[in-house]
C-alpha cells in the first residue's frame, strides 16, 4: 500500500515550541512505524507553505526594515528572527497584492527562500537531529502540478466554487448547500490563500497514493473539513487527523502575539544537556504521545517532562539487548495494526513498546529504532 | 439639532431634500445620527429591518429589472416599514440556487445571479448571514454605458431617467442604486412597466427641477457636507 503522509508544515518564521514537538514526534512515529508495513512518503514541500501571504509578507517586512545587509541573518538566533516576526504583526504590516504575487513567482519558479527563513531551517535541522525526528526534506521545492485556474475549473465543475471575479470580488469554496459557511480562497485583489496551495498540491499528488493522511492543527478544522470534501470529490482517499495545540501557561491566542518565548525547543533541550540523546528522545515520546495525546488540551508542564526523562532513563537501562528472530519481529510488527487501521497508530505503538520492551527484545528493538535512532 | 450640517448656500437644496426625507419617515436628524469626533455616526434605529441581496455577479440592466421584480413581491405594509428603515439592504455574495432552497421562507425573489431576501430584523436573517460573506470588491467600478430597462409588469407608458454616481467600489454603488430604486418604487417615482434609462455618472452637479427622486447622503470626503448620489427624473423615451 502506498501512503502519503501530508502534514501542515510549520512556517520558518519563529522557533519550534511544544505544539510543534508534539506534531513532529507523532508524525515521526507514524512514518517510521508504518514504513515497516507499507510504502510511506512523508511530504515536505517549501512551495506550499512559503507561498502564503503571511510568510511572504514577513519576508517583505524584513527587506524593508533591513535593506541591503547581506549576511545579516547568518549569526542570528531563531528567537531574534521571531522578534522581528512579532513586530511585523504588532505593526500590522500588510504586504501589497503585487509583492505577494512577485514573491510567489520567485518561490515557485526560482525556489527562492529568504535568508532569515533559511537561517531558521539550518537551526531546525540541528534541533530535528536532537529530537530524533526524520527530516522529510527541509530544502525541497516540488512544483505544484495543478494551476490555480485548473483548480478553480475543477471546483466549478463540482459545483463548489463561487467565483465573484467578474464583478471584482473574491473566490470562495461554496458548500453552503451542505450548511458550511462560504470560505474565501482568493481575495478581491486576486491573492489566493493556503487552501488553494494545499489543494493545488494534494489533488494531483494524492491521486497517486492509496491513502493520504492529512495532519493539521485542530483550530483549522473548519478549513480542513472543506479541504477534505474537495479531496474526496477529486478522488483522493483522504484520512484527516486533527492535532490539538499544546497550551502554554500564560499564553493565549495566536502564536503571532508571542508569550511562548520561555518554551522554545532550544530552551527545552538545554534543560536536558546532561542526559543522553536517547533518553531525551524517548522522554519526548512518552510525554507528548502517551501523556498528552493527539487531541488533549492539557497544559504543557516542564516538571512532567522532567519526570518523563527520568522514566525514560530507567526504561532504557532495563531494555534487553538484541536477540529477536525475524519471525518474532514480523509477528510483533504485524500485531501493531488493528484490523480497522491501515497504519500503525503512534499512541498504540508507544503504549505497546513501552509495556513490552523490558521483557521482549523485539519490542526493545522497535523502541530503539523508532524513538531513539 | 442640525448645527453640524454645512450651511453653505450650495448645500441648501441638498440639505432641504435630506431633512425632508427624514421627516417624511417620521425621523429627526438627531434620532438617526450623532455627530461625534468630528464626523457623523449613523445610529441603530428602533424596529430597524433590512433586506438582503445575495449576488454572484453583477450586470446593470438585469440587476435593475430583478430589483423591481423583488420590490413587486413586497406588500404595502412591509414596504412602509422598510422605508422607515431607509430601505437598508445588505449585499452578500452567494449562489442564489443554493441559498433559495435553504431559506424558502425568507427568499422573496430569485433570478440567475441574484436572490432577494425580504426585509426582516437581524434574527430573521442570522443563519443566512453566518453562511454568506459581505460583498467586497477591489477596484472602483467602471460603468461607462447607460442601459435601458423595462421594469416587469404591463407597460405603464412612463419613462424615467435615473442618473447615479459611479467611481466607487461595486458594494458602494449598489447602496446608492438600491436606495434609489427601492425608495423610488415606494414613493411612486418608479413603478411596474416603467421604461427606465440608468446612466452611470462620475458625479452629479445638483438636484434637477423637477426631481422625482434622489439619494442625498453624507459626503465621506467632507464630514459636514451632503452629497448627491442619484436622481430620478422624467425620461424622454428616447435613449441615445
Amino acid at each position: 500500500m502506498k501512503i502519503l503522509l501530508a502534514p501542515v508544515q510549520a512556517t520558518p518564521t519563529k522557533p519550534l515550541t511544544p505544539t510543534h514537538i508534539k506534531g513532529l514526534v507523532w508524525l515521526d512515529t507514524f512514518y517510521k512505524a508504518t514504513s515497516r508495513l507499507h510504502d510511506v512518503t512523508y511530504l515536505s514541500n517549501r512551495i506550499t507553505y512559503d507561498t502564503t501571504a503571511q510568510t511572504i509578507g514577513f519576508w517583505e517586512y524584513l527587506d524593508r526594515k533591513f535593506p541591503d545587509q547581506p549576511g545579516l541573518y547568518d549569526d542570528k538566533s531563531d528567537l531574534w528572527i521571531a522578534q522581528q516576526y512579532l513586530r511585523c504583526h504588532a505593526e500590522r504590516f500588510v504586504p501589497s497584492p503585487e509583492s505577494i504575487a512577485r514573491g510567489r513567482e520567485r518561490i515557485e519558479r526560482e525556489h527562492w527562500i529568504h535568508p532569515a527563513s533559511a537561517r531558521i531551517l539550518t537551526i531546525w535541522e540541528e534541533q530535528y537531529r536532537r529530537l530524533g525526528v526524520h527530516d522529510p526534506g527541509f530544502w525541497r521545492w516540488l512544483p505544484l502540478e495543478m494551476s490555480e485556474e485548473e483548480l478553480y475549473g475543477m471546483l466549478r465543475g463540482a459545483g463548489s466554487l463561487l467565483d465573484c471575479r467578474s464583478m471584482g470580488g473574491g473566490v470562495y469554496l461554496d458548500f453552503t448547500d451542505q450548511g458550511a459557511p462560504l470560505r474565501q480562497i482568493a481575495d478581491e485583489h486576486g491573492v489566493s490563500n493556503y487552501i488553494v496551495q494545499t489543494l493545488r498540491e494534494l489533488i494531483p499528488l494524492g491521486r497517486r497514493y492509496d491513502r493520504v493522511v492529512l495532519a493539521f492543527d485542530e483550530e483549522a478544522s473548519d478549513d480542513y473539513n472543506l479541504i477534505e470534501k474537495v479531496l474526496i470529490h477529486a478522488g483522493v482517499n483522504v484520512h484527516p487527523r486533527a492535532m490539538s495545540r499544546v497550551p502554554l501557561e500564560g499564553v493565549t491566542g495566536t502564536a503571532r502575539a508571542g508569550g511562548w518565548e520561555r518554551y522554545t525547543v532550544d530552551k527545552i533541550l538545554a534543560r536536558y544537556q546532561r542526559q543522553g540523546d536517547a533518553a531525551v528522545r524517548l522522554a519526548l515520546r512518552l510525554y507528548f504521545i502517551l501523556e498528552l495525546g493527539l487531541r488533549s488540551t492539557k497544559l504543557f508542564r516542564l516538571e512532567a517532562l522532567d519526570e518523563a526523562v527520568a522514566e525514560a532513563e530507567v526504561l532504557l537501562a532495563r531494555l534487553p539487548g538484541a536477540g529477536s528472530s525475524p519471525a518474532a519481529a514480523q509477528q510483533f510488527w504485524g500485531g501493531l495494526t488493528r484490523r480497522s487501521d491501515f497504519y500503525v497508530d503512534p499512541l498504540r505503538f508507544t503504549r505497546t513498546v513501552v509495556k513490552e520492551a523490558p521483557r521482549a527484545p523485539v519490542a526493545a528493538a522497535a523502541l530503539r529504532e523508532v524513538f531513539c535512532s | 439639532m442640525t448645527a453640524e450640517l454645512s450651511t453653505h448656500p450650495d448645500q441648501a437644496p441638498l440639505r432641504r431634500w435630506f431633512l425632508s426625507s427624514l421627516e417624511r419617515r417620521g425621523w429627526t436628524l438627531d434620532q438617526v445620527a450623532r455627530f461625534e469626533g468630528g464626523r457623523w455616526r449613523l445610529l441603530d434605529l428602533p424596529g430597524e429591518i433590512h433586506a438582503i441581496a445575495v449576488l454572484r455577479s453583477f450586470d446593470l440592466a438585469p440587476w435593475v429589472r430583478e430589483t423591481a421584480a423583488f420590490l413587486a413581491t413586497l406588500d404595502r405594509d412591509l414596504l412602509a416599514r422598510w422605508d422607515r428603515s431607509f430601505t437598508k439592504t445588505l449585499f452578500l455574495v452567494g449562489a442564489p440556487e443554493k441559498v433559495a432552497p435553504r431559506y424558502p421562507g425568507i427568499v422573496a425573489h430569485r433570478a440567475e445571479d441574484v436572490a432577494w431576501v425580504r426585509p426582516g430584523d437581524g434574527s430573521a436573517h442570522l443563519g443566512l448571514r453566518r453562511l454568506l460573506k459581505p460583498l467586497r470588491t477591489g477596484a472602483p467600478l467602471a460603468l461607462a454605458r447607460a442601459v435601458e430597462v423595462s421594469l416587469p409588469g404591463p407597460p405603464s407608458g412612463r419613462h424615467r431617467r435615473i442618473r447615479v454616481t459611479t467611481g466607487e467600489p461595486l458594494e458602494r454603488f449598489l447602496v446608492h442604486l438600491n436606495h434609489t430604486l427601492a425608495e423610488g418604487w415606494i414613493h411612486g417615482a418608479l413603478g411596474p412597466g416603467d421604461v427606465v434609462v440608468v446612466e452611470p455618472e462620475p458625479a452629479l452637479a445638483g438636484l434637477p427641477e423637477p426631481c422625482l427622486g434622489a439619494r442625498v447622503h453624507l459626503d465621506p470626503g467632507d464630514p459636514l457636507a451632503l452629497k448627491l448620489y442619484s436622481t430620478v427624473t422624467e425620461g424622454s423615451g428616447v435613449h441615445a
